[in-house]
């Protein structure tokens, strides 16, 4: 599925702010998803990307700013800076002082909130179209990109937040705990092996001199996608874009070369000691990455697998053998290879050692055969799921610049159905032979001090 | 260009309400079969019984298996869940336009050829025992069961609405065949959002609630809160933890009261907001809790809890405890300012449109309604309702309806580090503890 040339409006649009603004906008695609999505794609000259998706139901918006760095940009030695960063700009800027953002959002309604993962960081507000609602969105948005203000006061307190936001999912939280070991264990050489929240030993070490520094690297338009999605006018929404971030500066980008993982060559199991009645297992193997066929091809099989009461290993594991109480599977939406993950909660006095030959068994046989009504079943729940998600302004905004923001392409958000409806059963198998193999699992499981039923 | 709100149709049939919210943008519906009614319904000596109730309904019927019932369902990509609690019980669903009759006439077979057999009931008790053995691991579900346990102190409300191990352990099918009967055209509302109008859903609803028209059981009483006289605070002993989960809850106001909006607004203005004295207080200034938020639930059908909510480190998780008491205590007091009260009020107008933006938006809200009996047109008038408020009267309603010598504690962490820190510093406050794994049978215990 390709964007197309962009439409006569998009062009108009660019061409009018471009006059008004006086700043050049260039309209580089469109692209219609059904009757009611109007999408085009734009750019200003320092290099910053604007999606602007038309959606009239109600009057409001959704504005997002997408930055193409994430935890796997960081210093190893400075785990959690990006996310870190992220909690500091809400503070305040030359512009702003600190408090103000919050207050003018809260005042006008705006929902606001933002996240970091592995490859992006991104901030988002949610507003009604009334009064300069938009302008004042754009004029804090574009102002944070250039004119944080970091100080020691703001920063010490808000690392103890961030500090306790680690406590809260991942020292005291099992789930979270597993995941950080899995990705350890998993990735050798590669960024994604350390934690977005960062170590708390990097968190504690951090100083304000490596923010200043991670800001001026990675904050810049060219490094950057604003996408806004609801009942806006487009000619006036980039007239407002390009005055506000037109002028400010495209910064040298060092895009590195991530290292190659190299090829897992034997499997690997560590246990981890936590205070739990259930011992809960993770199990990961590596798995292409996002947009890939092979990756549309996972998210059939974990629907084969864990969706539902006739997936595989709920029917296993769950209701016919009774060895787990809980099965649940997911693939990392990552921009180069991430992991397919199956997480188990194991029944009360149940080994782990035979949890894991049962799952083995199926993973197994799913190279064998899969059922055409399995693979009917995967694609209508994917395809239900993929329409739930683009069911409001926010959800739009966020599948448009989260594939905009990993791969440089929007029509990602919009290709799932085509290929879903693609995939055989028998390419399922092929997909699942390549990726479930005995030498590339990875498994972690936590149990209690004084349990023996580790792997 | 004026926006037209998402069309609610209604339309009595048995006794039951049905509605559609329509919004054609994707071919996708959503659904609601509420029943008004939740675990309180369930006989004393058969705790759970609803709980397991709607759950088996889906495992099959007199005409299929389990496994072919599922099969026939999650072939089409549909969903339907089933979630219980204490006031209502549903059934929600989602899934593609084209397999709605087909996904409505499963549920049809679940609810009016039920099998309730004991091969599936027993299995599905056992699941859910298993749960809440696990959901013991988890320190935020530990804090909300216990402060349940606290505020509702010797009543039903007190325990989950699944039951408890040992009351799960005593259900049989006779329970759940006498559960089933609660089930009727009269005490349901059925309703859908998305590419679905009211003229397509009534010949799909009506074959279900022709086959449940018979007369509704006595409604269950509305329970009681548990009046304290004294500030309370439980410990719940959890070893090894890094952080403690800390709530303090008050008696909220019922939405039948006149002063409902009034105390909403002043919750948020307390601590729904970034800039709102609790969230300010404990994250911004002392970085104490990456959670720091008050909340109350507006609608529902007993009188819901003001709970405050963080997370901080063990060595700050008694000052922080007394810092939100003194927090409560000044709202006690008169003194939550008008800028905060002013701007809460505007974020609650300003997201008025986002609650109502689409038919999805609105299903919940509009169910909630009218289970309530509060008119729809509530769905619409909240921002009006907010403008009409008078903000000076906002901190007085919040000081009539908060006592802080009727508040209530729960802290879930180590016990060897809070206990000394908690008697030294609310030393004339009777502190009660309890390990993280009270109430669950000794062999789940043993890790």
């Amino acid at each position: 599925m390709n964007p197309t040339p962009p439409t006569r409006a998009a062009v108009a649009a660019a061409e009018a702010a471009t006059l008004a603004c006086g700043h050049r906008i260039q309209a580089d695609s469109s692209f219609a998803f059904g009757s009611s999505l109007q999408i085009s794609r734009f750019h200003l000259d320092n290099g910053l990307c604007v999606l602007l998706a038309q959606d009239d139901r109600a009057p409001i918006f959704a504005y997002q700013s997408w930055f193409g760095v994430g935890s796997k940009n960081e210093d190893p030695n400075r785990t959690g800076l990006a996310h870190l960063f992220e909690h500091l700009m809400f503070k305040g800027t030359k512009r702003f002082a600190s408090g103000t953002f919050d207050a003018e959002m809260e005042k006008r309604g705006a929902q606001t909130n933002a996240a970091t993962w592995v490859d992006w960081t991104y901030y988002t507000q949610a507003l009604t179209c009334r009064g300069d609602n938009l302008e004042t969105v754009i004029a804090f948005e574009a102002d944070r990109m250039h004119n944080l203000v970091l100080d020691e006061k703001t920063f010490r307190s808000e690392l103890e937040v961030v500090k306790n936001e680690r406590r809260m999912a991942v020292e005291d939280s099992i789930g979270g705990a597993l995941s950080e070991h899995l990705m350890a264990q998993a990735f050798t050489v590669h960024p994604y092996r350390w934690p977005t929240i960062g170590s708390m030993a990097h968190l504690e070490a951090t100083s304000i001199d490596d923010l200043e520094r991670f800001y001026r690297r990675h904050y810049a338009p060219n490094n950057a996608c604003v996408v806004v999605c609801g009942d806006i006018e487009w000619t006036q929404t980039l007239k407002l874009i390009g005055a506000a971030y037109g002028p400010l500066q495209a910064q040298p980008l060092h895009v590195p070369d991530w290292p190659q993982e190299p090829e897992q060559t034997e499997a690997r199991h560590i246990s981890i000691v936590r205070s739990v009645l259930t011992p809960q297992i993770v199990i990961g193997y590596r798995a292409p990455p996002q947009g890939s066929r092979a990756h549309f091809a996972l998210e059939m099989l974990i629907d084969v697998l864990t969706e539902g009461d006739t997936a595989r290993l709920q029917e296993r594991l769950v209701t016919q053998d009774r060895l787990a109480s809980d099965v649940n599977g997911f693939i990392t939406p990552f921009a180069e290879a991430g992991l397919v993950e199956l997480h188990i909660t194991a029944a009360p006095g149940v080994e782990v050692s035979k949890i894991l030959t049962v799952l083995r068994e199926e993973l197994g046989k799913l190279a064998d055969a899969i059922e055409t009504s399995a693979v009917e079943k995967a694609r209508n729940g994917l395809l239900l799921a993929h329409y739930d998600a683009l069911r409001n302004v926010e959800g739009c905004a966020e599948a448009l610049g989260h594939y905009q923001t990993t791969s440089a392409d929007y029509t990602r958000a919009f290709t799932a159905p085509d290929v879903y409806a693609s995939l055989e059963a028998e390419e399922l198998c092929e997909v699942a032979r390549q990726i479930f193999v005995a030498e590339h699992e990875n498994v972690v499981v936590a149990h209690a001090a004084d349990s023996t039923k580790e792997a | 260009m004026p926006h037209a709100h998402p069309t609610l149709e209604k339309r009595g049939y048995r006794g039951a309400s049905v509605m559609a919210l329509t919004d054609r943008t994707f071919p996708i519906v959503h659904f609601t079969f509420a029943l008004r009614f939740g675990a309180l319904a369930d006989d004393a000596e058969a705790r759970g019984a609803l709980a397991m109730l709607l759950p088996l309904l889906l495992r099959g019927s007199t005409t299929r298996s389990r496994r072919d019932f599922n099969r026939a369902l999650e072939v089409l990509g549909s969903s339907i869940d089933t979630s219980v609690g204490h006031e209502l019980a549903y059934f929600t669903g989602i899934c593609l336009k084209q397999h709605l009759p087909a996904t409505l006439a499963l549920l049809q077979e679940a609810i009016c050829q039920p099998q309730l057999s004991a091969q599936e009931l027993a299995p599905l008790c056992e699941e859910t025992c298993q749960a809440l053995v696990s959901e013991r691991d988890d320190d935020d579900s530990v804090a909300d069961l216990f402060l349940r346990r606290l505020l509702y102190a010797g009543q039903p409300l007190a325990q989950p609405a699944v039951g408890t191990i040992d009351s799960l352990q005593k259900l049989d099918p006779a329970a759940m065949r006498r559960a089933l009967k609660a089930i009727c055209a009269s005490w349901s509302v059925i309703a859908f959002a998305g590419d679905i109008d009211l003229a397509e859903a009534l010949p799909l609803v009506q074959p279900i609630l022709d086959a449940i028209d018979h007369p509704p059981p006595q409604a269950p009483a509305a329970p009681a809160f548990t009046e304290a006289k004294a500030l309370r605070i439980l410990l719940v002993d959890k070893p090894d933890r890094t952080q403690v989960q800390l709530r303090v809850a008050a008696k909220g106001v019922h939405c039948a009261d006149a002063d409902i909006d009034a105390f909403w607004l002043g919750t948020v203005a307390f601590g729904g907001t970034f800039t709102s004295p609790l969230t300010h207080q404990v994250r911004d200034i002392r970085g104490w809790s990456y959670v720091a938020q008050a909340d109350f639930r507006r609608r529902s059908v007993f009188t819901s809890p003001l709970v405050l909510r963080t997370a901080p480190a063990v060595g700050d998780a008694v000052a922080c405890l007394r810092l939100e008491l003194q927090l409560l205590a000044d709202i006690q007091q008169g003194r939550l300012e008008d800028a905060h009260i002013l701007r809460a009020r505007d974020y609650l107008i300003g997201r008025v449109p986002f609650s109502a933006a689409s038919a999805f938006d609105l299903l919940g809200p509009a169910v909630m309604l009218e289970i309530l009996a509060l008119p729809a047109e509530m769905l619409w008038d909240t921002a009006q309702r907010l403008e009409a408020i008078d903000l000076a009267s906002v901190a007085g309603v919040m000081a009539k309806h908060l006592s802080t010598q009727k508040l209530c504690a729960v802290l879930v962490g180590p016990k060897e580090d809070l206990l000394p820190k908690l008697q030294q510093e609310f030393a004339d406050v009777q502190i009660e503890v309890v390990a993280y794994t009270d109430g669950l049978p000794a062999e789940e215990t043993l890790g």
